[in-house]
């Protein structure tokens, strides 16, 4: 192509850039009325959050943080979005092609050819040679060098080559002829999700010597231009894209000897300068641009300012999706769990009262049996109160009331943590099995802190601790509670009862019976008063601690399904303008491919995965104008 | 790089549009108000496009899961 049909290509480009420039300012607008919508929503979220009686503040401060991140994110987005459109309404006249590629792999190299350089910026061994974008000017195209991918140490590299490549309308990826690595293929596959055009440059790399007879320099290069170890070596490298379950086998790649079409320039052997030329296949890769660039370089154009609105609003409305759909996974756990401890609290309510139960039978079991014996001994003894107490602490009623209402706190303090490490274990379960592994998403946040959040055995035992401290004391005061109370009234009996006027067979008979009714009296009042003391402590752990997680476990799960909630009202308000971006980039490729506009009014709506697919629905009514699938962009 | 252009013709019903991008690959769907959990038979990547490109036409979360080949 001649340099004045590229100029007049370059022209059309630039009208196609105005009009992308118009659309993305517009598409702008109209997302920051969304995303203005969005932190109102935001913000009543929050302070309902804020306002929630949870007293589990790991959860609530989780949700507020998983929040004030969206919140963030959507500033930066609205942001850089801001900063990308301006900074390229600034080049409207500008052709921009980006050299990607690892260190080495001839950037520099290609760039000195095309602008005829001095050769000073060519890399000499591993070292990297651009640190820093370059930016020149071939046959009115802006080429942009940026540093090389995959160094070590060369975050910061990529970073800024990534930063360029999204301003980029075209992007040239260098490869070279040894073996393919990993870590190239990766970055062309995040430069395709950046939705950029490429023509993959093969770089064939032979040794020439300067000197060197033209015939075998010439011999050299054709033999590196093997055309079985090339399709090798490119089949090697797109057999990365099926890793990931791409397909590359439509990237253009052309192969070019860059050493010897920069030799060509340099060598003042005219001879010499057109073999080399010929041998590099420099022209194959110069017609190439300039073919890519007459035939898509107004849908690139127009695209390259769509794209910087859509692609990060379609990252968030799939990040938003995605977070929406795993607080309410979460909340399902939640709810799971609550159902769970509910039947579990019933059981264990059930259960102990049975138990309180057996406890207290046997203790009259217990005491009855040492009835006769003691009222054998005792019933003429002054003492008797004492020695019934006596026996009573013998017993040590009280040391197993206690072990077994500890039994009852340290049971349901057990289950309690048992329920949070089940929730923890299958909250890092399915976050883990996010099935969108394509989508870089934050991790789930923990909810639950075990040690935190359910530490609540410490309040159990000191309210169980004062009750026991209750029965100690009314056990161990003989005046104080009914056991003293009772013995007192057993001693009376013994001293004044009518004893005096019968006989003392009788009278010793009348006054066994009468101790032993007092003293079965007394065990059933022991009785009553260990089970409501009993059951006071299970009435404690079943009100107080375990309803009271119950309680808490259903605040958590509505407010993470009221985040839920707030995260798809998010994402549903982003999508009529994602949907209108693709539909605006579908426009611009129905152009491309049919030319005219006759086809806008049919189409219902977009949606696209950049630099993968893009489907356009038609309305219902409407025929598809092509059946068949069509390509595009190359 | 080529985008694949695709052309469908239905209604905006989530059942027609299932069909219309996924219904070669589909082994079963389960869906909900929110969200749709589909197995399928492959997760190349165009399963896994057609299923974000679904997610952006019904506004569900689209979870896709390969069929468990071994069972």
């Amino acid at each position: 192509m001649k340099n004045n049909d590229i100029r007049k290509t370059l022209k059309q480009c630039k009208k196609a850039a105005e009009n992308g420039y118009k659309l993305a300012k517009k598409q702008y607008k109209s997302l920051n009325e969304t995303m203005d919508a969005s932190s109102s929503k935001i913000e009543m979220t929050l302070a309902h959050i804020n306002s929630s009686n949870c007293y589990v503040s790991e959860a609530t401060d989780s949700l507020v943080e998983q929040l004030a991140n969206t919140r963030e994110l959507l500033g930066k987005i609205s942001y850089s979005q801001n900063e990308d459109i301006v900074d390229l309404s600034e080049k409207l006249s500008t052709f921009s092609i980006t050299l990607f590629g690892k260190t080495m792999a001839g950037k520099s190299t290609l760039m000195e050819t095309l602008t005829n350089g001095d050769g000073a910026s060519i890399g000499k061994g591993a070292q990297r040679t651009t640190r820093d974008i370059r930016t020149y000017t071939w046959n009115n195209l802006e080429i942009t060098d940026v540093p090389g991918i995959g160094a070590f140490d060369g975050e910061e590299d990529e970073e800024i080559a990534f930063a360029a490549a999204r301003k980029a309308n075209l992007i040239l990826f260098l490869i070279t002829d040894d073996a393919p690595q990993a870590a190239e293929a990766e970055c062309l596959g995040r430069v395709i999700e950046l939705g950029k055009p490429v023509v993959c440059v093969l770089n064939v790399k032979s040794s020439i010597r300067e000197g060197e007879n033209s015939k075998i320099t010439l011999r050299n290069i054709e033999k590196a231009f093997d055309d079985e170890r090339l399709e090798t070596l490119k089949n090697q490298f797109m057999a990365f894209a099926s890793l990931g379950g791409e397909i590359w086998d439509d990237i253009p790649v052309i192969s070019v000897h860059l050493k010897s079409a920069f030799l060509s320039l340099k060598t003042e052997n005219k001879e010499l300068s057109k073999i080399l030329a010929e041998a590099s296949r420099i022209n194959q890769l110069k017609a190439r641009i300039i073919e890519e660039v007459e035939t898509h370089g107004k849908y690139y154009r127009e695209k390259n300012f769509l794209d910087i609105v859509s692609i990060s609003t379609l990252d968030i409305y799939e990040k938003l999706l995605y977070h929406a759909n795993e607080n309410r996974l979460l909340s399902e756990i939640i709810k799971d769990k609550k159902s769970q401890l509910d039947l579990w609290i019933k059981k264990y309510k059930r259960d102990s009262l049975n138990q309180v139960d057996s406890f207290i039978t046997g203790i009259e079991a217990e005491l009855k049996l040492e009835l006769p014996a003691f009222v054998e001994q005792h019933y003429d003894d002054e003492d008797v109160a004492k020695a019934w107490n006596e026996l009573i602490v013998q017993k040590q009623i009280n040391e197993r009331t206690k072990s077994l209402s500890d039994t009852f706190i340290e049971h349901a303090d057990d289950r309690i943590k048992e329920l949070a490490r089940s929730i923890e274990k299958e909250i890092q379960y399915f976050s883990k099995i996010g099935i969108d592994g394509n989508v870089n998403i934050p991790k789930m946040h923990r909810i639950f802190d075990t040690k935190k959040a359910w530490d609540w055995g410490v309040l159990v035992a000191g309210g169980g601790g004062t009750l026991i401290s209750g029965i100690l004391f009314f056990l161990e005061s003989p005046w104080a509670g009914p056991v003293g109370w009772v013995a007192l009234g057993i001693s009376v009996i013994g001293r004044f009862g009518s004893w005096i006027f019968e006989s003392r067979g009788k009278k010793e008979e009348r006054a066994k019976k009468k101790l032993e009714e007092n003293l079965v009296k007394n065990i059933a009042e022991i009785s009553e008063a260990l089970r409501k003391q009993l059951k006071s402590v299970v009435e404690q752990v079943f009100k107080g601690q375990l309803d009271a997680q119950s309680k808490e476990l259903k605040r958590i799960e509505s407010l993470i399904i009221y985040l839920a909630d707030t995260q798809r009202d998010l994402a549903l308000g982003l999508q009529p303008n994602l949907l209108e971006q693709s539909k605006q980039v579908l426009e611009a490729a129905l152009k491309l491919i049919f030319g005219g506009r006759w086809y806008t009014k049919r189409i219902e709506r977009a949606a696209r995965i950049p630099g993968k697919l893009l489907v356009a629905q038609f309305n219902e009514n409407s025929s598809i104008p092509v059946k068949k699938r069509r390509s595009y962009g190359n | 790089m080529q985008e694949e252009l695709v052309f469908i013709n239905c209604t905006d019903d989530r059942k027609e549009l299932l069909n219309e991008l996924l219904a070669s690959v589909i082994d079963n769907c389960v869906a909900d108000e929110y969200t749709m959990r589909i197995t399928l038979k492959n997760d190349s990547w165009d399963t896994i496009s057609r299923i974000k490109i679904l997610q952006q036409f019904t506004g569900n979360y689209i979870e896709g899961k390969k069929e468990n080949t071994n069972a």
